[in-house]
This record gives C-alpha cells, structure tokens and sequence, in this order.
C-alpha cells in the first residue's frame, strides 16, 4: 500500500548519494539517526563539502574555530571508503595541525578534487602529504604556503588549477605544480 | 498516446510499461531518454521498446516532462524566455505528492534522463533540508526500527555534530 512503502530507503546508494550531496552536511550527518539502515549511509559519501555554517555560529572566536575542527575531523574519523572531492572555504580557520592531519587523511583517500579557503590570520603550510595526492585533478588553495619536497614532481592529472595568495619559496617558482597552465587571475607570491 | 492519423514524416516509438501500456512518443521525447537512444539510432526500437522498470502512471509523467522539454528548447523563442518557461515547468511539474517524486527519481536514473535526475534529486534534497528527523522519517514513511534505548545511544552519537 503506497501509504506505508518506505520508497526512499530502497533507493539505490548511487541515487542516495547524490541527493545526499545537495544538502548542507549538517543535515547529511542527521539522516544518521532516521533508521538503523540510514546509520551510516552518509558515511560512504565521496564527496564531503564543509564550511562555516557546519556548526553554530557565536561571538566567541576560538570556540567556532573549535567546534568546527573538531566536527571536521569527527566526520572524518568516521567516514568509511574514498573522498574523491573535500571542500572547505572557511573564514575560522587557518593554520593548524588539525588540517595537517585532514590532509594526511585525505592523501589516503584517493582524493581528486581539494578546496581549502582559509581565513586570514597565519599562513598554512601545505604538508608533504598534500604533494603525494597524484591523483588530484582540480586543486584551488587561499592563504598557503606550498613548499614541495625535492621529489615531487608535480601533480600530473590536474586539469584545473586556482591559487589565491600562495606562497611559493623561489626556487619553485618553476618547480611543476601542475601540468595545466595557471588560470590569469591566480595570485602567487614569491617569498624573499 | 497522440492520434496516428497525423500525416507528418514525424518519426514516432512505442515505449511500453512495466504494467503493459504502449505510449507513442515523437523522436525528440524519445532521443531524451538516454538508455534508449541507441536503440533508437540502430534503428532497433521495433516494434516497441519495453521499459521494465517504470509503470505506466510515472512513464506517462516522464513522457509528458521530454515533450515540454522537446517542444520549448525547439520553440524558435529565445533562450532566455525559454529557460524561464522551462523553469515554472519544472517547478509545477515537481509539484507531486513523495512518493510519486521518489517513483520519478528511480525512473530518471533507469532512463538515464540527466535534467529530469537532476531536478528531482534537487528536489528530494529541498523536501529534507531543514526538516527535523521525525518530519522527514513521516514525509517518507521511514519506520523508525531503533528502540528507545537505541535512538538514544544513536542521538548521543551525533550530538558532538549538532552541539
């Protein structure tokens, strides 16, 4: 009878997904709590998208700074398979060993498409591990500092590139960040 | 489901329902749907197609959804008045009670019908949002399978996401 078929918990994982994708993940993190088979379904996603509104808002500086690290990393300690694409444009965050440790993470999550916005305060300093994402196809970075080590080579399947107030030490001016051309409006810094 | 005494050059298929009804549709509804499309160019689609996955109450929906679509982008209007048309179309035609919307969702995934996925899948997500849990398990008659022990561990679970 149609008025007690549950026809959105049969719906494939493929379908799921992407409607999953739409919503704000706070709301992706509560269908969790809909019915045993939903507990984790969130939890396959490939795509993770976060900012500021992930947790509420107050006056107090440090405690969102605090609050959304740690529902970050939460997320992340609990999600389970690939993250092809993690975006994070946020005005709260900036250099910490927390996004180190994300970006470790992801290095080992077949990431392919990265999106960090920081916010103004100290600069972040990509850690080697971001270097090792071979697979990452589009990379936008705001407010970092990319210092490569000797070996890397460059990231080989990148098809788009955005680099906004990026510092990079001059001798790696020419270092190979990418294969594809720097989009016009990118804004690198060289450090003296 | 159109009259067959038209006497156009119009190229015309039957798609037939999981529950047996034939529609006859125009190449340009037809093409639209992708899972069909190269049936339809190896002139293999005789003399019906069958889609076993969809019935005849969401096809006939489906059908009339690739018509609209059909007729506005081949109207001769402008683009712009166009997009407009076909966005108060969208919006009315998603006006659909749950489970139908669910029902087209599956159908546009299975006809590989990109626009139509993409619509209804915005749509569901737009149902979801904002919703408290007890609204969305109603809307979607989700039954809730936790015990009252249970819900509670899972509530304490999550509550470091909501804090």
């Amino acid at each position: 009878m149609d008025f007690e078929q549950d026809l959105i918990s049969d719906l494939p994982q493929s379908i799921i997904e992407i409607i999953l994708i739409k919503l704000p993940i706070r709301d992706v993190m509560r269908t969790g709590i809909l019915s045993s088979i939903w507990r984790y379904k969130w939890a396959t996603l490939t795509q993770l998208a976060f900012d500021d509104n992930c947790v509420t808002l107050c006056n107090d500086r440090a405690i969102v700074e605090n609050k959304l690290s740690n529902f970050i990393t939460w997320c992340l300690f609990l999600h389970d398979g690939p993250i092809h694409k993690f975006y994070l444009p946020t005005s709260y965050l900036q250099c910490s060993y927390d996004i180190d440790q994300w970006l470790l993470f992801l290095s080992q999550k077949d990431i392919k498409e990265l999106v960090l916005e920081l916010g103004e305060g100290e600069w972040f300093r990509a850690p080697s591990s971001l270097f090792s994402c071979k697979n990452l196809t589009h990379l936008a970075l705001v407010r970092c500092e990319l210092d490569p080590p000797p070996s890397f080579k460059g990231f080989f399947r990148l098809k788009y590139l955005n680099l906004q107030q990026v510092l990079i030490p001059p001798d790696d001016i020419e270092c190979p960040i990418a294969s594809c051309p720097l989009p016009e409006d990118s804004n690198i810094i060289v450090l003296r | 489901m159109s009259s067959s005494t038209e006497l156009t050059e119009k190229k015309v298929f039957l798609l037939k329902s999981l529950d047996g009804v034939i529609f006859e549709v125009e190449e340009s509804v037809a093409v639209q749907l992708e899972v069909i499309r190269e049936l339809i160019e190896g002139d293999c689609a005789r003399p019906f197609i069958s889609l076993y996955n969809v019935t005849s109450e969401i096809l006939a929906l489906v059908i009339e959804y690739c018509k609209h679509h059909a007729e506005t982008c081949s109207g001769g209007t402008s683009a712009t008045i166009a997009d407009e048309d076909l966005k108060t179309f969208d919006n009315e035609f998603m006006n659909v009670d749950e489970n139908i919307l669910l029902e087209l969702c599956s159908a546009a995934d299975y006809l590989d019908i990109k626009s139509l996925f993409e619509l209804t899948c915005r749509t569901l997500a737009s149902l979801i949002k904002d919703r408290t849990i007890i609204e969305v398990r109603k809307m979607f008659n989700v039954e809730n399978d936790f015990s009252v022990v249970e819900e509670k561990a899972v509530r304490k679970e999550f509550a470091w996401a909501f804090k």
